[in-house]
């Protein structure tokens, strides 16, 4: 079943049988989420099982389902701020290569590259706006969605994804040939 | 605002999203404005370098279905002890109401409290929501038994 059909399945009736299909189509994204942002293995996947949990025991709470994406996502958020604080002091670098464990073993050395090069690439931005660059594109959350995430309207996401998109633009040397 | 030209329109400019009067209108301007065409070669090929990379690492990312039914089991496991609780307060709830107005009565009134909670159904009842269709529950059955018949769900009712 496609995500979109898993979504509005589980919101229509929460039940153990739309919970399964709904956990089983979103959790690897979920995963990544927290992967990707340096935890290890075991907590990531601790905390993706709390964001679905969440999902479940809220989804009264919640029917708009073109927004599903964007409250999961900042569900997922919330969990890491607060994973973050509880391990403030314990957290000194970020391990990349514990990531090799999720990904899929013949595409390991494609995804960590890429992963890497994605990163560098994102240096030069600020912490909030690697967030924004992360949910926008790798997750693929709609302006709308993302907007639900970080509880601001749409507009604004818009001038931060442009004002980030310029500053990496002019981090890559890009420039443009003037017309004669 | 660049040139009459807001950054929210701009990045609706970069991803294909403006209808196409405006579209024209942002075209026309970059024609006529160096500056701009400048500033927007260099989003441009940010959004179509994000985009790509971004393409590229969902490719190469995903869980292999041991792990993924292995963290479903664990969710279920959790789900299913922290539903035994809510389970036998309902069933008590239905107990305890079944004496005062009936069993037709109780389990009518059950589900028109669950119904007006955040819940919705007797089904989505967790720990989380329970505390609404309680509150629910206890102005239904006060209207039908009084505050003796809502005193003795409120005590049934703790979770």
């Amino acid at each position: 079943m496609d995500e979109q059909r898993a979504i509005e399945s589980f919101l229509k009736q929460r039940d153990e049988e739309t919970f399964c299909v709904l956990f089983k189509t979103v959790y690897g994204r979920v995963l990544r989420y927290f992967r990707l942002r340096g935890t290890d293995e075991m907590t990531a996947e601790e905390l993706a099982q709390n964001v679905l949990l969440a999902v479940y025991r809220r989804a009264g709470e919640f029917q708009d389902q073109r927004l599903f994406r964007g409250w999961l996502f900042a569900i997922a958020r919330n969990e890491l701020l607060q994973h973050w604080r509880r391990n403030r002091a314990r957290i000194q670098t970020v391990d990349l290569e514990p990531l090799r464990d999720v990904l899929v073993e013949s595409n390991v050395a494609a995804g960590m590259q890429w992963r890497l090069e994605f990163e560098a690439w994102l240096g030069v931005l600020e912490p909030a706006e690697r967030e924004l660059a992360h949910l926008r594109f790798v997750e693929g959350l709609s302006h709308e969605e993302l907007a639900e995430v970080f509880a601001v309207p749409c507009g604004t996401i818009k001038s931060r994804l442009f004002y980030l998109k310029q500053k990496l633009g002019r981090s890559a040397g890009i420039t443009v040939q003037d017309k004669p | 605002m660049r040139h009459e030209i807001s950054p929210e329109t701009w990045e609706d400019y970069m991803e294909n999203t403006l209808a196409a009067a405006e579209r024209n209108r942002v075209s026309a301007h970059l024609e006529a404005c160096a500056e701009c065409r400048a500033m927007a070669a260099q989003a441009s090929h940010s959004t179509a370098r994000l985009h790509g990379t971004a393409r590229q690492i969902n490719a190469a990312w995903a869980v292999s279905d041991e792990k993924l039914e292995t963290a479903w089991q664990a969710a279920l496991a959790q789900l299913k002890a922290e539903a035994v609780p809510v389970r036998e307060r309902l069933d008590e709830l239905e107990a305890t109401m079944t004496v005062l107005c009936g069993a037709h009565t109780a389990a009518q009134a059950l589900q028109a409290a669950a119904a007006e909670s955040p819940a919705r159904s007797l089904a989505r009842l967790t720990r989380e929501n329970w505390e609404p269709f309680l509150r629910s529950l206890l102005a239904i059955v006060r209207a039908l038994c009084g505050r003796t018949g809502a005193r003795l769900i409120l005590e049934s009712g703790q979770l």
